[in-house]
């Protein structure tokens, strides 16, 4: 049977596809489209949300029964009255309106005072630690913590029956998260523009030159994944390098036309604030309504980075992020599908507990992160941060990220996370 | 007959001469390879080594060559504006002007690159190339701590100035140029309190490579480099010498009162660091997976000529390793070497700067924005679902002036500063390149030959493939070139109207192969 182009998968459907698994010849996309859609209405899925710029985990979660903070922050602080107070000493930021509904339904779980050992204050340096989740100086270091959940997926499978395309990213380049050896996962900044466009200037002629494209972009045996010995690097074996090439192109492009039909079709339940991270999210609740395989979306909001007035910064961020999330919440319950999916946000780091002289913080250390979805265990987890017992005038991390990460893995994507991790963290009870 | 001796002259066909340009420089025309070739592998490759350096200043723009104001007095002069919000007006604007300037800083390179010409008096480039190589090697950014274009600047001009010389003499010219450290923290590193992160990463990334060195090492090395410093009035290199540690300190197992001179020395005189160096040779200008033996014979030579570069390329460009299938059409372009060996082709200028910068940007190599201190991993790494599309669609841009929104400039990476302002330039059909093919035939003196289908698809794989294509690839795109938009049969022709269209159509088609990527 010769079915290797886009149109005729298009035309066939994925129902027709199931027979084709078998042959090498076809893109990987189709197989993997194809041996996951059995399973993808209970699998259940991750969406990441990364602050980025480190994002003031004191104002987020504030301790405003803790005199040292209003102390710390002279300007910057928010008493109790303003905050939506979680108990006695803890409240959420005033414009976190959604997650104090969620909080309060038992379907947002805040852990508190996360981070790891010896931290570090550069943006990029921690958000790499926080996006491979292995220690420094591992040298799978250079995989992400998701990547590794991909390759764990992808391994000792028949790759032309490999789960499906598992991850999804939204931007223009693909986070350190998700590299990976076995050529899996999509980083999409623009449905509309994944894509390949003819140029031809009759529909005839374009259709010619798409076909043309296709059989320049046919996989033509092989698995499309680089060997180990090579992930990340080519050996001068031209036919791999090709291969790898034809592979990524031809799983790019089906995927952008499943993608786009699916968000087409599927349709969103309530409304969404403007913005990236909703529009995205909008995709998110589509994708997933449409039973697309992947198993994890990931998605960054930007701007945390509050050196300087950030008492409007900072609110705006917030409740964008709030607004967003809880619209998305909202569409997944609606539509019945809010079960399978657990949402999880962190920033690479929180900011100093003394605010600096621009009414903003500077880059600081331990800080919460939010985990939402029907299964997650909700409530605060942790302590509060202890702001007596500092570290160079940072809160002290008492529970490490990746205690967090083997939850999610172990519980969540049913998966080793000592594989992942490169050694067992103490899960704590989120999902 | 070892892998570095030299291949016969007959073997430097057109073809073996535009391998060279290609790894040496970003590319080149079909009539530049045959030119090449002519000239013969001896002289082809001391044309191409034995440059004269440029000097590479003129013509940016004086304001990029003169230090910015000093924080202190920006600061003096913000604190004179009482309204606040005025205040603020005028603290994003002396941000957004670096990012002009930076994007000029940019586009002026990339000018370069694409004028570098083997031609007699052309930009040398094997100098552009290697100032790249060196920017990826020893890598510093404008994100972050910098964000300035001047240091940058001055930074690219030694690259440029010592791009072939020996690696001691680039490493003493690295621990005293200010962008550097800054990036690495050098520049307020004190005695008794040094900061490691020159000290480490200048082992672990830019002589000798993990494993070759101790944690011990590391912090002695930091107190030798103590005192390497910058006058942050004007950019300038400033040894400080109250900071410097003078004291005996014990590094790689010798003692002495060593300063950032003596370490260079002491790591050039570790083995590990010519093995090191030609692994990244190796990866950069022959194979991206280079085996033990191919860099055990590149750093015996590279050590033996005492490091330097001039010579070892000599020896490479020359070699049966250079031109084996391991090194032919394996590599990966980069998104720079993609773009402007893609225009060299064309025989186009420049497009849009904004455009192309904003296309490089989403492609994964933005100039002087390196991802971080490692450089840009390179090979694979190029490629992902996205950036392959893009490289297509970047096709289409070339093509047929279609440039999706994802060209425009992203928000630069400074994050905790006020976004870029810069106006994006009209992204609409047509704004940026109008490439003639018949034009370029005409030029070329090649129209007489165009009689069939088959000529006309050989002619442009030649102009910009610049190998014998594999047999399916000419055999879809003659297929292309016999058919015509109404569904028949109708062969192009040089003398149709709607040569042009049809011939941008097969070029996009080139270029949107996996075939395209590799050089």
């Amino acid at each position: 049977m010769y079915l290797h182009t886009r149109r005729e998968f298009l035309s066939t459907g994925l129902k027709g596809v199931g027979l084709l698994a078998t042959s090498a010849f076809v893109p990987t996309f189709i197989t993997r489209t194809a041996a996951a859609t059995g399973a993808a209405r209970d699998s259940s899925i991750l969406v990441v949300v990364q602050l980025s710029g480190g994002n003031d985990g004191l104002n987020t979660v504030v301790p405003f029964a803790n005199d040292l903070y209003a102390k710390a922050r002279p300007t910057l602080h928010l008493t109790g009255k303003e905050t939506l107070k979680l108990d006695d000493s803890l409240g959420l930021h005033p414009s976190l309106i959604e997650f104090k509904n969620e909080y309060d339904a038992g379907r947002m779980a805040i852990v508190q005072n996360v981070g790891y050992p010896n931290p570090s204050r550069s943006h990029f340096r921690s958000m790499e630690i926080w996006q491979s989740g292995r220690d420094e100086n591992d040298p799978s270091q250079r995989e992400g913590w998701l990547g590794r959940y991909f390759d764990a997926q992808c391994e000792g499978a028949d790759p032309t029956r490999r789960p499906g395309e598992i991850g999804m990213s939204f931007g223009k380049v693909m986070p350190q998260a998700f590299r990976n050896r076995s050529n899996v996962g999509l980083a999409i900044s623009d449905p509309q523009t994944f894509q390949w466009n003819p140029s031809g200037e009759t529909s005839t002629l374009a259709s010619v030159q798409e076909t043309i494209f296709e059989k320049l972009n046919q996989p033509n045996g092989g698995s499309g994944r680089m060997s180990p010995a090579n992930a990340g690097g080519i050996t001068g074996n031209e036919p791999d390098t090709i291969n790898f090439l034809r592979h990524t192109a031809m799983n790019a492009v089906l995927a952008g036309d499943t993608i786009r039909g699916l968000l087409k079709k599927q349709k969103n339940r309530g409304s969404y604030p403007d913005g990236a991270l909703a529009a995205q999210l909008q995709m998110v609740a589509k994708l997933i309504a449409g039973d697309f395989p992947s198993r994890v979306y990931y998605l960054a909001q930007g701007g945390y980075d509050t050196h300087s007035q950030q008492r409007d910064n900072h609110t705006r961020l917030l409740g964008d992020f709030s607004q967003s999330v809880g619209a998305f919440l909202a569409d997944l319950r609606k539509q019945t599908i809010s079960e399978k999916v657990t949402v999880l946000a962190f920033s690479e780091f929180g900011r100093r507990v003394a605010e600096n002289g621009s009414q903003g913080t500077d880059h600081g250390a331990a800080a919460p992160l939010f985990l939402f979805g029907d299964n997650v265990k909700g409530g605060l987890h942790g302590p509060p941060p202890d702001l007596a017992d500092l570290d160079d005038g940072d809160v002290k991390h008492q529970i490490d990220f990746r205690q967090v990460y083997a939850s999610l893995l172990d519980n969540w994507l049913k998966t080793s996370s000592a594989k992942i991790l490169g050694r067992e963290f103490p899960g704590i009870p989120v999902v | 007959m070892g892998l570095l001796s030299p291949v016969p002259a007959r073997r430097f066909t057109p073809y073996a001469a535009s391998h060279l340009l290609w790894r040496a420089g970003f590319g080149c025309t079909w009539e530049e390879a045959e030119e090449l070739s002519a000239l013969g592998l001896d002289a082809a490759v001391d044309a191409l080594v034995d440059y004269a350096p440029s000097g590479g200043s003129a013509p940016v723009s004086e304001d990029i060559q003169s230090p910015p104001e000093a924080a202190k007095v920006l600061e003096e002069r913000l604190k004179a504006i009482i309204d606040e919000e005025i205040r603020e007006k005028e603290r994003r604007e002396s941000y957004r002007r670096e990012d002009e300037l930076i994007g000029d800083l940019q586009a002026w390179w990339l000018q370069r690159m694409l004028a570098s010409s083997p031609r007699p008096g052309g930009i040398p480039p094997l100098e552009e190339k290697l100032t790249l190589f060196w920017h990826s090697h020893f890598a510093s950014g404008f994100q972050d701590k910098i964000r300035h274009t001047y240091p940058l600047w001055r930074q690219n001009k030694t690259f440029r100035d010592l791009a072939t010389k020996s690696f001691p003499e680039q490493l003493k010219a690295l621990i005293r140029d200010p962008a550097m450290l800054v990036w690495l923290d050098n520049a307020s590193s004190q005695r008794g309190n040094p900061n490691e992160n020159f000290a480490r990463e200048l082992m672990e990334l830019f002589s000798l490579g993990v494993g070759h060195y101790t944690e011990m090492d590391v912090k002695e090395a930091a107190r030798a480099l103590t005192g390497y410093s910058v006058d942050r009035d004007d950019w300038s290199f400033r040894f400080r010498k109250n900071a410097h540690d003078p004291d005996e300190k014990t590094l790689l197992g010798q003692s002495g009162p060593w300063d950032g001179d003596a370490v260079v020395e002491i790591l050039c005189a570790q083995p590990a660091a010519a093995e090191f160096m030609a692994g990244k040779f190796l990866t950069f200008f022959v194979c991206t997976q280079p085996e033990p033996a191919m860099i055990t014979a590149v750093a015996e030579v590279y050590r033996n000529s005492g490091y330097d570069l001039k010579s070892l390329l000599q020896t490479l460009f020359r070699s049966e390793l250079f031109y084996s299938a391991p090194a032919i059409n394996t590599v990966v372009k980069s998104p720079v070497v993609l773009a402007i060996g893609a225009l060299k082709g064309m025989h186009a200028p420049l497009p849009d700067a904004d455009l192309l910068l904003g296309a490089l940007q989403v492609m994964g190599q933005e100039l002087f924005f390196p991802p971080d201190v490692n450089g840009w991993p390179g090979g694979a790494d190029w490629i992902n679902s996205n950036t392959l599309l893009v490289r297509y669609n970047f096709a289409n841009f070339l093509m047929h002036g279609v440039s999706p929104d994802a060209f425009k400039m992203q928000e630069r990476k400074m994050i905790d500063r006020a976004p870029s302002h810069r106006e994006f330039l009209a992204t609409q059909r047509n704004a940026a390149v109008d490439w003639q093919p018949l034009a370029q035939i005409e030029a070329s003196g090649s129209a007489r030959r165009m009689l069939s289908a088959k000529d006309i698809v050989d002619y442009f794989l030649r102009e910009f493939l610049q190998r014998e294509p594999a047999r399916d690839l000419r055999t879809a795109l003659v297929r292309l070139a016999e058919t015509d938009g109404a569904g028949g049969m109708r062969s192009m022709n040089i003398r149709d109207k709607d040569f042009d269209e049809r011939a941008r159509g097969l070029v996009h088609l080139i270029m949107s192969s996996p075939d395209y990527q590799l050089c």
